[in-house]
């Protein structure tokens, strides 16, 4: 198990070295400089300024020496400094990711909560009231574009209704507030994010549990329990969850990126600071130590998450864990 | 000799409903089980040996919608209309089920201890928790199973066909049932562990007391461990006799085409077999008339027009569906 776990792991370095390299040059390749966006509509600026200030980033050089110049810091674990404010990349990166870190924990806790008992509860009754219900329910959240359900809500709750805020993550007169003051604002400025946020992916994961636990409700072993003479909530509870879990351990393991990733849709939205919001900027205007910082984080997120999916799947099917053993 | 019914089948019809048609899959088949005796069930596939075997507890239910008339009197009582709570009590206690494939039958993530325990738990009260184990030991070594107790730890995948095979049977006699519907139990298995366990049931029969309704597609096996047979075509019984009288003077023209069919009696040109000629109904559309007559041998006018009625021997011990035997 050990030498499978170790293996696993080296193999992720090739992997992130290809991934770095790739998103290096597209990025690179991309049309519009970081030194455009100061210059293009500046007249004042003469070209031998543009030439120093590229010079001054090292854009001037082969893309191939700006990459390993890149790579060389990176094994130091230093990002470098962002183009458009100067400061660390780290620390543009360590300020965004808690409220992105917080709302995608509670959103992605919430939709598991919620949408496995959908999925088990509509497969166990299929066809009835509950089932067609949610049907109807799940179709609709996978058919509504976030930032149009997120602009209604907004409407309905913030602009009409006047319950909670309309954007940002707390309100002017946060630092006048106690500590359960400034809790509640930013639970009031949170809901409706995660709300958001949630809908949408509860649609698609309740759907999958309900197929997963309807195939699993159709194999021989179940009606083996029924032949047992076992009553049902133990049938479904037992027999059928423990297998028609199994393929959603995949889908944790995919949601790991997302957790630090964020939504550039609706974080633009709501104005929440997060690293949505940092990631669409960045790309906007061509921050390149930025940008690639971001696909690192993420690209080593994706392969930990399946890393993980693929370690907890050995502990979670029997069939697997002694398939590895042997190896 | 009038021998005392264990479990007596009248006209029992069920209908499965598949893309809102309905498919009458056993249509009318009324027979009796005595105490200690094995009857056997034999017919082409798809012909309705599975859907007699599980409507008699109806655990149809877990596969498809399913409407089931008749009655299925077992010590007295009708299980067709009794509450599901009464149903609950009979199925996996009084009557247990062994089904064709041991490799999908037992559930792949729970160990074999897990499987077996549920049964004590539910049927077996009068076993302390503590005695489990031994319990489960003997259990397994009844049915002939190596290393028992190490075997209890194990998980389905890491056992042999055979040796899932033993482990369904050990769990359908743990609760000491009366009556035990076996289901094609060898088909699966490859021929040394075909006789192995015909003999490990033959014995169960002997030593406790056990009756069986034993299905199989397989003249040959049938005729090693049947008291009776029964030979079902196209969802209705043809013909009833103790097992050495359908062996040897078959009536009706499917079973004696079933007999003519075995190996061993084409001996003259082993390399062509004889076959019935014709294929099996399916999708419960049966030819008007005896079911059989497209492709019997022996067919007259009437038979294409009106579906023959059940003719009895003197003694009442053979019965047969065929116009032939109308005197």
């Amino acid at each position: 198990m050990l030498n499978y776990i170790l293996k696993r792991l080296l193999t992720l370095i090739p992997l992130i070295l290809g991934i770095s390299i790739m998103s290096f040059f597209v990025i690179h390749l991309a049309p519009g400089k970081p030194t455009d966006i100061r210059f293009e509509l500046n007249q004042k600026v003469s070209l031998q300024t543009r030439d120093r200030l590229e010079k001054l980033y090292g854009l001037d050089e082969p893309i191939i020496i700006q990459y390993w110049k890149w790579l060389k810091r990176l094994g130091q674990f230093d990002f470098g400094r962002s183009f458009i404010d100067e400061r660390p990349v780290m620390d543009k990166i360590k300020e965004r990711i808690p409220i992105t870190l917080a709302i995608n924990l509670v959103s992605i806790c919430l939709i598991f909560l919620i949408a496995i008992p959908i999925g088990v509860f509509s497969a166990v009754g299929e066809g009835k009231g509950f089932d067609r219900t949610m049907t109807i329910m799940v179709f609709v959240g996978f058919a509504v574009p976030t930032f149009w359900l997120a602009l209604l809500l907004i409407k309905l709750f913030s602009v009409d209704l006047h319950w909670l805020p309309v954007s940002g993550i707390r309100s002017l007169e946060f630092e006048t507030f106690n500590f359960w003051g400034k809790t509640l604002d930013y639970i009031r400025h949170l809901i409706l994010p995660i709300f958001v946020s949630a809908f949408t992916s509860l649609a698609g994961l309740s759907r999958y549990m309900r197929t997963s636990m309807f195939e699993v409700l159709h194999q021989d072993y179940i009606r083996t329990a029924y032949a047992k003479g076992l009553p049902k909530r133990r049938i479904y509870f037992r027999h059928a969850l423990k297998n028609a879990i199994l393929p959603v351990i995949t889908i944790v393991g995919l949601s790991i990126p997302g957790l630090i990733g964020g939504s550039v849709i609706f974080e633009q939205i709501f104005a929440i600071p997060g690293m949505g919001k940092l990631t669409y900027d960045a790309v906007m205007s061509r921050d390149y130590p930025v940008i690639m910082c971001v696909l690192v984080i993420s690209a080593f997120l994706t392969l930990l998450g399946n890393f993980l999916a693929d370690i907890a799947y050995c502990f979670a099917d029997p069939r697997i864990r002694y398939g590895a053993k042997k190896q | 000799m009038k021998k005392n019914d264990l479990l007596e089948v009248k006209n029992l019809k069920t209908s499965v409903f598949n893309d809102q048609r309905q498919v009458c899959v056993v249509d009318d088949v009324s027979f009796s089980i005595y105490e200690n005796s094995v009857l056997g069930l034999v017919g082409e596939s798809g012909c309705g040996k599975t859907m007699t075997a599980l409507s008699l507890t109806k655990l149809v239910g877990s596969a498809a919608r399913f409407e089931i008339s008749g009655a299925v009197n077992f010590n007295g009582k009708d299980l067709l209309s009794a509450p599901a709570k009464d149903l609950l009590r009979v199925r996996g206690r009084q009557i247990t089920y062994i089904f064709q494939e041991p490799s999908t039958c037992l559930n792949p993530v729970l160990t074999v201890r897990e499987q077996m325990e549920e049964v004590l738990r539910l049927h077996r009260k009068d076993i302390s928790r503590s005695g489990y184990d031994k319990f489960l030991v003997e259990g397994l070594e009844k049915v002939g199973m190596n290393f028992a107790a190490q075997k209890l730890k194990t998980y389905p995948h890491q056992l042999s066909g055979g040796e899932k095979q033993r482990i369904m049977i050990a769990m359908a006699t743990l609760s000491r049932p009366k009556l035990l519907i076996a289901d094609e139990p060898t088909t699966a298995l490859d021929v040394t562990i075909q006789a192995q366990i015909l003999v490990l049931l033959h014995s169960l029969k002997r030593e406790l007391g056990i009756a069986m309704l034993f299905i199989s597609h397989d003249l040959d096996v049938i005729g090693e461990i049947a008291d009776y047979i029964a030979v079902m075509y196209a969802g209705k019984i043809v013909e009833i006799s103790p097992a050495q009288k359908l062996l040897l003077t078959p009536k009706h023209p499917y079973t004696k085409g079933l007999i003519d069919c075995l190996p061993q009696n084409c001996k003259d040109n082993i390399r062509r077999r004889k076959v019935i000629a014709g294929e099996v109904p399916r999708g419960g559309i049966y030819p008007a008339g005896c079911r059989f007559h497209p492709r019997c041998p022996d067919c007259m006018d009437k038979c294409r027009t009106r579906p023959p009625p059940v003719f009895r021997s003197k003694d009442a011990e053979e019965e047969v569906s065929c116009w032939l035997y109308s005197n």
